[in-house]
């Protein structure tokens, strides 16, 4: 319990009797474990999506093939003769990459040409519009821009190619007129923009460290704990788990978590110099933070420990991530930290700019319940809008608004004849009429079934013999390939400005026509639309574990209250903000939900501890918020700084994922650092067990 | 004055003439059919499929060129479609002696592509063994509704 003050005498003088040794063995042993069981780091989250998605086993079933599919975007100054050329040559130099399946642009329409007037021939010509020159592709372009909207803007000025293949292209060889833009992610990291922002992201710290501490002291062994519990936390994952492909992002949990438990030891010791007592430094460090610390540690593997037998990697791997770092951090804090400390001197014990932290106190903030009550009644609205949004009818949580993308779609088949082919025509139809402009196009053996029929001047409506002369026709152009293979058929969805999720959820649900996604970017979509019921479910057993285990601790209902709601405020707002911003859901986003949730629930034990420890000893109120905020809320401010600061210039990495995680994790630690100092003490203050023994309703 | 008469006359005649152009319908699927079957033997097979595909041809129009050259170029058009060629020539082209040229040639099917696919200039004089033929098609074509060439007719 909060109020026994463990002895640590003996175990210290173990420690530094032995620190060498302890030193050395933690190094073999971090080295051994990282040559041992090293992961594989990717930046991209699809695998990770992908392989926890019932759709890709469905596809695996039936022995479909998935591809990626990438857009390059193209703009040129004008659209003549040459540039016309240069485009046509693209398409073909596209087409025979041997990691290239299909190209659609602006050159792979097939036009279907009737009789002219006058012309004595019924026979249907099907040309290609590379085969078109410039005049005559402009004015066809104008006359039906509906069907290139996805292709070519309306100025001429601005082409787009999707580009279907096994692995994403490397552009850099191919000869691009104007200038162009191609988003390729294949998951690989580049170490060296990596590397460059880890230096810049240490000589940050480094920076903000001296101007804190006035010392190298805190860099030094910060690096060193930091270090040495990414390796472990990660090491021991895959032995555990087997999983040997982490995201690279993941690493960022183990950071953080690490940084924070490591700064409310090290703050303790670096605070508690001024007796100029090395040892009684050390102590303090020690008796002060191993119980607190050990409940976070319990907290997270109660809370989170469950998560690890549900069936998805990313839970699997999140919740151990922050469980593994946690302990580790643990440990290595109770072990190696005092050992590496016991060698290091502080020559400047006092913390600057603390002070200005006092500025809250001194202020009350603190003791305006209608505050506190209207802030929590907002945010558990939101909590109920979330739950009605995720478990209500549709979705609605998840949104994911693209603008002129593609959907690629297989079909599976018996047999083509007609009554399949007006299946497709009906789905087609009723998905335009459902979603209307946010469709832009179809492309689909039946949309050129039915072309080829409106240009036959042999047949009217669509019948078995109008279906027979389109299939000739198919068969005489070879158009075959294009539309349709052995055992499926295939289907192009040109989306304008559509949210996906919702379409493809309309397309999961629609009935009559057995589908599959095969591009692997609307699998992703599908396979979040799925599991988002089962990631939300899961935070909220974790964070309902974290509220009771935190009443179990300082055997408070009350506490349980604030356990839960501490950690959940930081989520349900972030939640409301990316709703807002309709931001699609992505792992970085899951990651840095996670740091967020680890480093609350760190602060609510810490705060806590800290806060009835004091009122126990008969201490006021308001000292007690003091002393609080200085040993318990500095380390959580301080880490919070960096991390922040940390997280924010990864926005600017020009990795992708990183751009994500560092976005994502900077706004969650903003928000959990404000609910830690805003709403925290406030919500210890309301359920103050101890209060009527003071006046109440007042600081004192 | 009398070309005001003779514009009258034009004016109402034209709707009575458009009226019978009208009634000129296609005939049926069915009926279309069982007259093609009768003509069957005077058709050049090309082709083994086994969709039959009954197409009228020009053997001067550039279209019926077009597309017995791309028939018979590919492999696998003439693997899955059966083609029973009739040679029924536009007024316009005057080809009748190309077609008698055809008909009379020992391996009918051979001289067509060659004249078809590789441009030789082929004719021999009517004569009464192929007007008969002949005037069977043209009868059957007119019947069925043909007026452009290649006329496609898929078995279905």
């Amino acid at each position: 319990m909060y109020y026994n003050t463990p002895k640590m005498n003996r175990y210290l003088d173990f420690i530094l009797k032995y620190r060498v040794f302890v030193i050395i063995f933690y190094f073999i042993f971090v080295v051994f474990m990282g040559a041992l069981y090293t992961p594989k780091f990717l930046s991209s989250d699809a695998l990770f999506w992908l392989k926890d998605s019932p759709h890709l086993e469905q596809i695996k079933e039936k022995k479909f093939t998935t591809h990626h599919l990438s857009k390059l975007v193209i703009r040129v100054e004008k659209f003549d003769e040459m540039t016309r050329r240069s485009l046509l040559d693209l398409h073909n130099e596209l087409v025979k990459l041997k990691e290239v399946q299909k190209v659609y642009s602006l050159f792979s329409h097939d036009i279907v040409q009737s009789s002219k007037d006058g012309e004595a021939s019924e026979m249907l010509t099907v040309i290609n519009t590379g085969e078109i020159d410039t005049l005559a592709l402009r004015k066809l372009i104008i006359d039906l821009h509906s069907n290139y909207a996805s292709v070519v803007d309306d100025d001429f000025k601005t082409f787009y190619y999707f580009i279907s293949g096994d692995e994403f292209i490397d552009i850099s060889k191919l000869s691009i007129p104007g200038s162009y833009e191609y988003a390729a992610n294949d998951g690989t990291i580049d170490w060296y923009s990596l590397g460059v922002y880890i230096i810049a992201a240490l000589l940050m710290t480094i920076l903000i460290f001296r101007l804190l501490f006035r010392s190298y002291v805190v860099f030094f062994s910060a690096a060193v704990l930091i270090a040495f519990s990414t390796v472990l936390t990660f090491a021991f994952i895959v032995m555990l788990t087997g999983i040997e492909t982490i995201h690279i992002s993941m690493l960022f949990i183990a950071i953080s978590i690490t940084l924070v438990e490591f700064l409310y030891f090290y703050y303790r010791w670096h605070v508690s110099q001024y007796r100029n007592n090395r040892h009684n430094a050390l102590i303090k460090m020690l008796t002060r933070n191993i119980t607190p610390a050990m409940w976070t540690s319990v907290i997270t593997i109660l809370g989170l420990g469950s998560l690890v037998f549900i069936d998805s990697d990313i839970i699997k791997l999140l919740s151990l991530g922050v469980i593994l770092s946690s302990v580790v951090g643990y440990v290595l804090n109770l072990t190696l930290l005092p050992a590496l400390l016991s060698y290091l001197n502080i020559e400047h014990a006092r913390v600057p700019y603390v002070k200005l932290g006092y500025i809250l106190l001194q202020r009350e903030v603190y003791n305006n319940k209608k505050l506190l009550l209207l802030f929590l009644g907002v945010t558990y609205g939101l909590i109920i809008i979330g739950a009605y949004m995720i478990y209500g009818e549709n979705n609605k949580f998840l949104k994911l608004n693209v603008k002129n993308e593609q959907i690629e779609l297989k079909i599976p088949y018996e047999q083509i004849d007609l009554p399949f082919v007006k299946s497709i025509e009906k789905f087609t139809h009723d998905m335009e009429e459902h979603f209307e402009d946010g469709i832009d196009n179809v492309v689909s053996l039946s949309t050129i079934i039915h072309s080829l029929n409106d240009s036959n001047t042999q047949t009217k409506e669509l019948d078995e013999i109008a279906f027979s002369q389109a299939l000739f026709y198919m068969d005489l152009y070879g158009l075959n390939d294009k539309y349709f293979d052995e055992s499926s058929t295939h289907i192009i969805i040109n989306l304008w400005d559509i949210n996906k999720i919702e379409l493809i959820e309309w397309m999961l649900q629609y009935e009559g026509i057995e589908l599959y996604f095969i591009d692997n970017a609307t699998l992703i979509s599908s396979a979040k639309y799925d599991q988002t019921v089962l990631l939300a479910s899961s935070l909220f057993f974790a964070l309902l574990i974290i509220g009771i285990i935190t009443g179990w601790i300082f055997r408070s209902k009350a506490m349980v209250f604030v356990g839960f709601t501490v950690n959940v405020i930081p989520i349900v707002w972030f939640g409301m903000i990316i709703t807002l911003l309709a931001i699609p859901l992505s792992l970085e986003m899951l990651i840095a939900m996670t740091i967020s949730l680890g480093l609350a629930s760190d602060a609510t034990i810490h705060f806590a501890f800290k806060y009835f420890r004091l009122r126990y000893f008969g201490r006021g109120r308001k000292y007690s918020l003091e002393k609080m905020y200085f040993y318990s809320g500095i380390p959580v401010v301080i880490g919070s700084i960096i991390l922040i600061s940390v997280f924010s210039m990864l926005y600017f990495s020009g990795i992708h994922s990183l751009e994500l995680i560092g976005l994502y994790s900077a706004s969650m630690i903003l928000l959990s650092l404000m609910t830690d100092l805003f709403v925290l003490p406030a919500m210890l203050l309301y359920i103050d067990k101890f209060q009527e023994k003071f006046k109440p309703n007042k600081i004192v | 004055m009398l070309k005001i008469v003779i514009l009258i006359i034009h004016l109402i005649s034209a709707p009575l003439l458009g009226n019978v152009l009208k009634e000129h319908k296609p005939s049926s699927y069915d009926a279309s059919l069982s007259m093609l079957k009768s003509i069957d033997n005077d058709a050049i097979v090309l082709g083994t499929g086994e969709k039959v595909l009954y197409v009228f041809i020009d053997p001067l129009c550039k279209h019926s060129r077009k597309f017995v050259s791309m028939v018979s170029n590919k492999s696998v058009m003439l693997s899955k479609y059966q083609y029973h060629f009739f040679l029924f020539s536009l007024p316009r082209l005057k080809s009748q002696n190309v077609v008698t040229a055809i008909y009379m040639s020992d391996n009918p099917s051979e001289t067509l592509l060659k004249i078809m696919v590789d441009n030789k200039h082929l004719s021999q004089k009517q004569n009464d063994m192929t007007d008969s033929k002949i005037k069977r098609i043209s009868s059957t074509a007119e019947k069925i509704g043909v007026f452009k060439r290649p006329y496609i007719f898929i078995i279905k």
